[in-house]
């Protein structure tokens, strides 16, 4: 079962983004600030496949400090940052710092709850690839060594 | 020899002695009837209110309260030489006035010679009196006479034009005071055209604001008697007092009704007001009472008082505009964040519901969810406008104490574990409020304290009201100009809040409670502000909240 990270410091956005995630089956544990996702990622006996995290739970880059600690912990976590819409900056920062994508909470017209599914699919399966390589590269190396 | 030096060093420092212009002038007149030897002598001096010339000091033989009454009656205004002085400003002197003077009716019997001289400063200034002298002798007074008792009128004259700067410079420091002073505007105002009629001897003094959207002069401030009420509105260029608004220059003219003084009130924007005196014809005919260069430099420093004072509350206005625009910005960010996120989670319900509706489960709690997300929405909604619309105000007259406790009544639990306990000032604090804005203000409040006070098992709500006398330091204390305020104080025994957080407390997004977006305090500072008063938090941490609001008095002088 892929293991998700929820961190958001709005109850009801938390509860409604856990809901959607375990109708498609993954396993999801909620975090309600920064310093609980923080805590969370360190203490959690095995890494969480994929993170979706808040942009500004207080301080506007609590986001990015939730990217850090997921990559600290394990290199193939896959981050998906949520910004307020409009507010693309530091979300485009976190791409290039290694987050998977990011998804505007608030697109018009858009039902971003199906949006952020599809992004979530995508990020397992990047997962999977980079996963999968290392294995072939470790393998390779052991075959080489051999 | 009368004008010996030593009699001028001595003359001369009487002038500028610690004595009253009165006791100055009674001096002069037995000095001069002294050293002349006149039979008696009299000072008289033009008076506005009188219309005409009033007996101030006398000296020599035959005075008596009937004499002084009559001396300078209604019959004698026209055809004594001491009015015949006072209107051409020169200085007369007759040997023998009976054989002399045509048509001359001396006032005590026996008089032969008489020399007057004129009390003023310049020959083109208006003579402030008449120094007369009168002798039994005939060719009684030689010229050397007549330049002693021109010295001492001289002296005079110095002595007056120096109380009249005196008395202008303290006026123009109380206007300054009161213009910069008074939160009331209103009895600011009067208060300016009380003190501007007084230091002109006008009748009648108004101040009129221009009303830039219909180029109307709008009568802000006025200030009369015995003349007919002043015109509420002049439309530019109407009337004198229209004309100065048009070319934003003085107008002052004399006709046969009233002598009339108008100034522009400038500011950094052009002329923003006119601010005019009215004299009404004195009865003397002798005696014109219209404005001089003195009184109009000294009306235009009024004006450039006012409208100084006008700049800088738009300054002070534009300084908060900006503070205002500078929360904007933190404003939209923070609210669309608020108001994002609750959107967000409603379209997870909504998404929710479509996958229930399609798969048969439970719909109902998921549409109360939504339900409780939109009000929420409006929740903060309210929130955002009652913070914008924080200082728009419609003030009309209250009381301080009334508006607490109607507060109270409203807003207070009717059951609650915490307990109220009041202290009301019994004199009535009359303010000029927003009574819905103040309530809301209150309620915020006291909202919190129960709150606050609930969750931790009770408490006790103090709510208390006084008046606070400009002397005591509160307006320091907070911050605000010298004044009689109405304080009144909220006291509960809740968590209180930590030194460190006092100030921040009432800025915008600040919040320890879940709920809202931490407008409450901000929207309270912002109405008490309106309202030109403070508001501080001086409670101990772990001992309570102490919220102390001062708002000012309304000045009974204001209350029309």
């Amino acid at each position: 079962m892929i293991r998700v990270l929820v961190v958001d410091d709005e109850d009801e956005v938390r509860a409604a983004l856990a809901r959607r995630l375990e109708r498609e089956g993954y396993a999801v544990t909620t975090a309600g600030s920064e310093v609980e996702g923080l805590s969370a990622l360190k203490t959690v006996e095995h890494p969480y496949d994929i993170v979706v995290t808040d942009m500004n739970m207080g301080d506007p880059n609590s986001g990015m400090h939730v990217l850090e600690g997921a990559a600290s912990r394990d290199v193939f976590t896959e981050v998906i940052v949520l910004t307020a819409y409009g507010n693309v900056a530091n979300a485009v920062e976190c791409m290039r710092r290694g987050a998977f994508d990011y998804i505007e909470k608030n697109m018009p017209g858009v039902d971003v709850f199906e949006l952020l599914v599809m992004k979530l699919e995508q990020a397992c399966q990047r997962r999977r690839q980079s996963v999968g390589t290392v294995r072939r590269l470790e393998e390779f190396h052991k075959r080489h060594a051999e | 020899m009368p004008l010996s030096l030593r009699n001028v060093t001595r003359l001369s420092h009487a002038a500028v002695a610690n004595w009253t212009a009165h006791e100055l002038l009674e001096h002069y007149v037995f000095e001069a009837a002294n050293a002349t030897g006149a039979t008696r002598a009299f000072v008289a001096l033009a008076e506005a209110e009188a219309g005409g010339l009033v007996l101030l000091a006398t000296s020599g033989a035959g005075w008596t309260d009937e004499a002084r009454q009559n001396r300078l009656s209604e019959k004698d205004r026209t055809s004594t030489i001491t009015s015949l002085v006072a209107r051409t400003g020169a200085p007369v002197r007759v040997a023998d006035a009976p054989a002399d003077v045509p048509g001359y009716v001396s006032f005590f019997p026996g008089i032969r010679s008489v020399l007057a001289v004129p009390i003023s400063l310049e020959r083109d200034e208006r003579v402030r009196g008449v120094l007369n002298l009168e002798s039994d002798r005939v060719d009684a007074f030689n010229e050397e006479h007549e330049a002693f008792a021109q010295t001492l009128a001289d002296l005079a004259a110095l002595r007056l034009s120096m109380d009249d700067l005196r008395e202008r410079e303290a006026a123009l420091v109380q206007i300054g005071k009161e213009l910069s002073g008074t939160a009331d505007s209103e009895a600011m105002l009067e208060r300016v055209v009380e003190i501007t009629s007084q230091v002109l001897r006008a009748e009648e003094c108004s101040l009129y604001f221009l009303d830039q959207a219909n180029q109307h002069l709008t009568l802000a401030a006025t200030r009369g008697k015995g003349v007919r009420p002043a015109r509420k509105e002049y439309a530019l260029g109407n009337g004198q007092t229209g004309m100065v608004a048009e070319t934003s220059a003085v107008v002052r003219d004399l006709d046969e009704m009233r002598a009339f003084l108008g100034v522009p009130i400038p500011s950094v924007a052009g002329t923003v007001g006119v601010l005019r005196v009215i004299r009404k014809e004195s009865s003397s005919p002798w005696f014109p009472n219209d404005f001089t260069d003195a009184e109009e430099e000294a009306l235009l420093m009024i004006a450039a008082q006012v409208g100084a004072a006008m700049d800088n509350a738009r300054l002070f206005a534009r300084l908060m505009q900006s503070e205002r625009m500078a929360t904007w910005g933190e404003m939209s960010a923070m609210s669309s964040h608020m108001i994002g996120n609750r959107v967000f989670a409603i379209k997870g319900d909504l998404n929710e519901l479509e996958y229930v509706a399609q798969s048969g489960g439970e719909v109902r709690p998921l549409v109360e969810g939504m339900k409780r997300g939109i009000f929420r929405l409006e929740e903060l909604l309210a929130e955002f406008r009652d913070f914008v619309r924080a200082g728009n105000l419609a003030p009309t007259p209250g009381d301080a104490t009334e508006l607490v406790q109607a507060t109270l009544a409203e807003t207070f639990p009717k059951r609650s574990s915490v307990t109220l306990e009041l202290n009301f000032a019994t004199a009535p604090l009359p303010i000029l409020a927003d009574g819905a804005k103040l309530k809301r203000a209150f309620s915020e409040l006291i909202e919190n304290a129960v709150t606050f006070m609930e969750a931790k098992g009770g408490g006790t709500l103090t709510v208390t009201s006084r008046k606070v006398s400009r002397r005591e330091l509160l307006s320091t204390r907070m911050a605000l100009p010298r004044s009689d305020y109405a304080l009144l104080t909220f006291q509960d025994n809740g968590p209180g809040i930590p030194v460190g957080e006092k100030e921040r407390i009432f800025r915008p997004f600040v919040t320890s409670r879940a709920r809202g977006m931490g407008l409450g305090l901000a929207i309270v500072k912002g109405i008490i502000e309106a309202h030109h008063g403070g508001i501080i938090e001086t409670g101990a941490e772990g001992q309570g909240a102490l919220f102390e609001i001062a708002l000012p008095l309304k000045s009974q002088k204001g209350v029309k």
